[in-house]
């Protein structure tokens, strides 16, 4: 066979379906896609022509009976050529061409167009079944053209009746979409895709336009549209803190260019009643709604921001609703890591309220990226807070009380056990019981070498000093007898005569003893479990806990020296009880009801 | 017969529709907390743990039990796979499992899952030494534990690394076709199976279709965005490009996989130390590996998480020591030394014979 040059042959029919039903997500974007295009022409008008008194808009009506929606601008228009050429001519765009020859004569102009792939007007097809095009050329001696297609591979084009200078659309609305002739759906979707763009937008006649048109952060009073403007659109009345964004510089070598970018980041606040998690965006690009939840923009430790950005240099994939990840995309991720990391600076510097309201509503989230990034970490670490006995801390203020010592716990502090006992030396406690705050401890003492960690929860008690046993012999005896684990030692508060200490695993160790032996643990499971227990090495004895009676209690001091044996048993059954009680661990209702009934019988006896 | 399966996704999505439906966001968000657990946990898992740990707070204040052993079990996972915390996932899910044993979990769609997790917790502490152990679990939990589909395959999936494990490559490799069979419609397991099925054939020496499988494997961390079994995959097929003397595709993909694995927020695994020390071998560039495998043996050591790691690492230590001809008596004690305190450690201690024999070839890990 000789070699000869062939095209390709397309099917246009099929690569209609296959481009308009693959590439976007919804048919709502083929309206944006013509809002796009009614917007770019009214730019394109209002370059060439230099008429002050023209006003662009964009009306969108529908006729139900007919089942037709029109969207109409009053822009530019189509010369014939520019029919040919570009309506007619998948992937050719018209808007691309057009930013070119704009770039000469007004490059801010040229910057406000938004197409750019010649796919927008192709989108019309996912909605309609005909798509009729009619349109005057603000060019001189232009007639109107009417352009219509089935689309299929035909399409006519002729002269008919004069009509205004610019665009209409009307669409043939496929049925399976018929619920977009609807003037409330048609309103919504405007707001949702174009609610910024810079041309009015009115729907079914009205008189008001459906979009917003000016962003909150070009209004007049930015700070104050753009908190309306949270409120009305995230649902969020009282935002943390706002931080209004603004153009990232670059230095390249010895240049330096600006990426333009405009929005805004705001914290809202957190609460265990409403938890989220955050760190996404919303994007626009010269106005046009891209895309929300848009979570790689902003820095991964960023999971308590919100915001809403508009960039004219990222770029979009090809139906527009994605962000390409490229050169501008990683610079954008830098310029808003940046604002972010100096608003935040800046807020811990000067306004210590507000920063330990984030900190708190975000505590979480923060603290688990401080643990694993340094930078991160040496920046927050002495602003972060903890739960104390004393209510939340700071590092440095808690320090200042303690003294290079950090005392802390990693279960919930829900005894009151630690708390009077670190309370007792003068020192609060911290709660430590959440995954990352004893890493976050621990950093921290790296980080500051002089602080010098103490765990109050290991299973030994560091308040407490050992104290000689012969003067106390009878009341440990007692309690020996009984075979309670007992020590004698001396702590404060004096107050308290006694507390119980059990090892830190032990409700797990309880839990699973009692599992294993009443066989709730199947088959093999059961012999991992009881290998794990093994392995433990856990001191059987001590899982019931040790008593330490408070020799520098006086009335310890004074039982101890008490003949009245009875008497004597008594008070320490009661004060071995609260102690328990105290403690707060290990302790069913049931045995919470014997042991108010054996502490009831001691006192009687006491009472005696 | 045909199993049933119990439905985890179909539990999860009625709750978050009765949520919806009663305008509950509270429940809502319960519900949603895993999408974003499931995104955060390769970049950066402390966050997601973090938000795991909320997921359990919030089960706790809405009373709903079944969910905070759910919520628990990711966190089990997210320390397991991700931060590899061996021995704290191992606690945690020994705690799990005593938990979801309990009556008032009898019905939990979770169950399974929780049980799993324990048997995935002792293959990563040291599966050599709890073999029969692990085996026992897997035939226990076919046998008697209602299953989800997913679990049903991961148990599959252990089946073949156990044949692995004992160099049974002919039934490791069908055990893994079945597995890979059993996942037909889940793109993330069918990927699973893909990487194992590398692993056995290179191992048996088949690399023509070990690479097959790799690139398969590629092609559907694609499709999942899971980033951590692309760079897997990549190295995989850059071993492969290096022994069959293509250098430059060795190298570019080589590269791409140690430079995707850098923007990830995971610890690195004794798997990517294996795969890195595996490439450079097949270069002979023996230093490099030497080096890889003094910096995993330095980690261990300030760390001990998983019983046999540190014992591996000095095993495989051994192994590049012998391909550069420099294996000394020292260098088998310290690899003796590490092997004194784990589980049945005479089989450790026999692969290590395997090394040290003066006429054996370095086996292939």
């Amino acid at each position: 066979m000789e070699q000869s040059a062939k095209q390709f042959k397309i099917h246009l029919p099929g690569l209609l379906k296959v481009l308009a039903e693959n590439l976007y997500s919804t048919p709502k974007v083929a309206i944006r896609e013509l809002l796009q295009n009614a917007h770019d022409s009214c730019v394109r008008r209002s370059v060439e022509e230099k008429n002050r008194f023209h006003r662009p808009h964009v009306d969108i009506s529908i006729d139900s009976e007919a089942r037709t929606l029109t969207i109409q601008d009053n822009g530019s228009g189509l010369t014939e050529d520019e029919v040919n050429e570009y309506l007619s001519t998948i992937g050719r765009s018209y808007t691309q061409q057009l930013g070119e020859n704009l770039a000469v004569l007004s490059p801010e102009m040229a910057e406000q167009l938004i197409g750019q792939f010649g796919l927008g007007f192709l989108s019309a097809f996912l909605i309609a079944s005909e798509v009729t095009l009619t349109t005057r050329s603000i060019k001189p001696d232009s007639p109107t053209l009417q352009w219509y297609s089935a689309g299929d591979i035909h399409y006519d084009v002729k002269v008919v009746d004069e009509a205004p200078t610019g665009t209409q659309v009307t669409l043939k609305v496929k049925p399976a979409v018929s619920y977009l002739l609807n003037e409330h759906i048609l309103a919504e979707t405007v707001q949702h895709y174009a609610d910024f763009l810079p041309v009015p937008v009115h729907v079914g006649g009205s008189s008001v336009a459906v979009n917003t048109i000016t962003p909150p952060w070009e209004a007049h009073d930015a700070q104050f549209a753009t908190r309306e403007y949270i409120a009305r659109k995230f649902g969020v009345e009282h935002p943390l803190h706002i931080i209004m964004l603004k153009d990232h510089e670059v230095s390249v070598g010895f240049d330096s260019y600006t990426v333009p970018l405009r929005g805004f980041l705001y914290i809202p606040p957190g609460s265990i009643a409403s938890i989220q998690e955050y760190g996404d965006l919303t994007v626009y690009i010269r106005r046009m709604f891209i895309c929300d939840e848009q979570r790689d923009l902003l820095p991964a430790w960023a999971r308590f921001v919100r915001g809403v950005i508009d960039c004219p240099q990222l770029q979009p994939t090809a139906s527009r609703e994605e962000i390409r990840r490229e050169d501008t995309f990683e610079l954008v991720q830098q310029a808003l890591e940046r604002q972010l990391t100096d608003a935040l600076q800046h807020l811990a510097q000067n306004d210590h309220t507000t920063w330990k309201q984030i900190v708190r509503g975000h505590r979480d989230v923060i603290m688990g990226w401080a643990a694993k990034n340094s930078d991160f970490f040496e920046k927050i670490a002495d602003i972060v807070t903890f739960r104390t006995t004393r209510g939340q801390l700071s590092l440095p203020e808690y320090l200042k009380i303690t003294g290079e010592t950090i005392y802390y716990v990693t279960h919930d502090m829900d005894t009151k056990q630690e708390r009077m006992l670190g309370e007792g030396f003068g020192v609060p406690v911290i709660d430590a019981s959440r995954f990352s705050e004893p890493t976050f401890l621990v950093k921290y003492a790296d980080f500051r070498p002089s602080v010098r960690l103490v765990q109050l929860d290991s299973g030994t008690n560091r308040f407490m000093h050992a104290a000689q046993e012969d003067e106390f012999a009878p009341l440990l005896e007692y309690f020996r007898s009984k075979n309670i684990r007992v020590q004698a030692v001396s702590f404060k508060p004096e107050t308290l005569p006694a507390v119980m200490m059990y090892p830190k695993d032990a409700e797990f160790i309880r839990d699973a003893q009692e599992a294993l032996d009443s066989g709730e643990i199947p088959g093999p499971f059961a012999g991992m479990v009881g290998a794990y227990l093994t392995n433990m090495r856990v001191d059987e004895d001590a899982l019931a806990g040790t008593l330490y009676l408070n020799v520098s209690n006086a009335f310890i001091q004074t039982l101890a020296k008490s003949e009245n044996e009875d008497k004597r048993h008594a008070a320490l059954d009661v004060i071995y009880h609260m102690a328990r009680l105290l403690a707060g661990r290990l302790l069913d209702t049931q045995q919470i009801n014997d042991l108010f009934q054996v502490t009831t019988r001691s006192l009687d006896r006491l009472i005696q | 017969m045909t199993r049933r399966y119990v439905d985890i996704d179909g539990w999860f999505s009625d709750f978050r529709y009765h949520a919806q439906m009663a305008g509950d966001t509270q429940r809502e968000h319960l519900a949603n907390l895993d999408y974003q657990i499931w995104d955060m946990q390769a970049k950066t898992p402390e966050l997601a743990l973090e938000l795991c740990e909320k997921g359990i707070r919030l089960s706790q204040q809405l009373l709903e039990p079944c969910l905070e052993l759910f919520y628990g079990y990711r966190a089990a996972e997210i320390l397991l796979f991700y931060l590899m915390r061996t021995k704290l996932a191992l606690d945690y899910a020994t705690n799990l499992v005593t938990r979801a044993s309990q009556q008032q979990y009898e019905q939990c769609p979770i169950r399974a899952r929780i049980f799993i997790t324990l048997i995935w917790a002792y293959s990563a502490f040291n599966m050599l030494g709890y073999e029969e152990e692990i085996w026992d679990m897997i035939a226990y939990m076919e046998g008697e534990i209602p299953l989800d589909s997913d679990t049903h395959q991961r148990l599959q999936g252990l089946r073949a690394l156990l044949y692995l494990l004992a160099n049974n490559y002919r039934q490791a490799e069908e055990e893994a076709l079945k597995y890979l069979e059993m996942s037909a419609g889940s793109i993330y397991r069918e990927m699973s199976a893909y990487e194992m099925l590398a692993k056995i054939l290179y191992r048996s020496g088949d690399e023509e279709r070990a690479m097959e499988y790799a690139i398969l494997c590629e092609q559907k961390a694609q499709e999942t965005r899971s980033l951590i079994h692309r760079v897997a995959a990549q190295l995989w097929q850059a071993l492969f490009y290096r022994k069959r003397g293509d250098e430059v595709e060795a190298q570019r993909l080589f590269r791409r996989g140690v430079s995707q694995f850098s923007v990830l927020g995971v610890e690195k695994s004794g798997g990517y130390y294996d795969q890195l020390c595996r490439f450079y071998e097949a270069g002979k560039e023996y230093e490099k590996s030497l080096a890889i495998r003094d910096e995993q043996i330095s980690k261990l050591q300030n760390t001990i998480d998983n019983e046999d790691a540190l014992f591996d690492a000095y095993r495989k230590r051994c192994i590049v020591l012998k391909l550069m001809s420099k294996l000394r008596l020292a260098d088998i004690l310290l690899a003796c030394d590490a092997a004194m305190n784990i589980r049945h450690s005479e089989k450790h201690l026999t692969r290590l014979a395997e090394i040290e024999h003066p006429a054996s070839e370095p086996p292939l890990y």
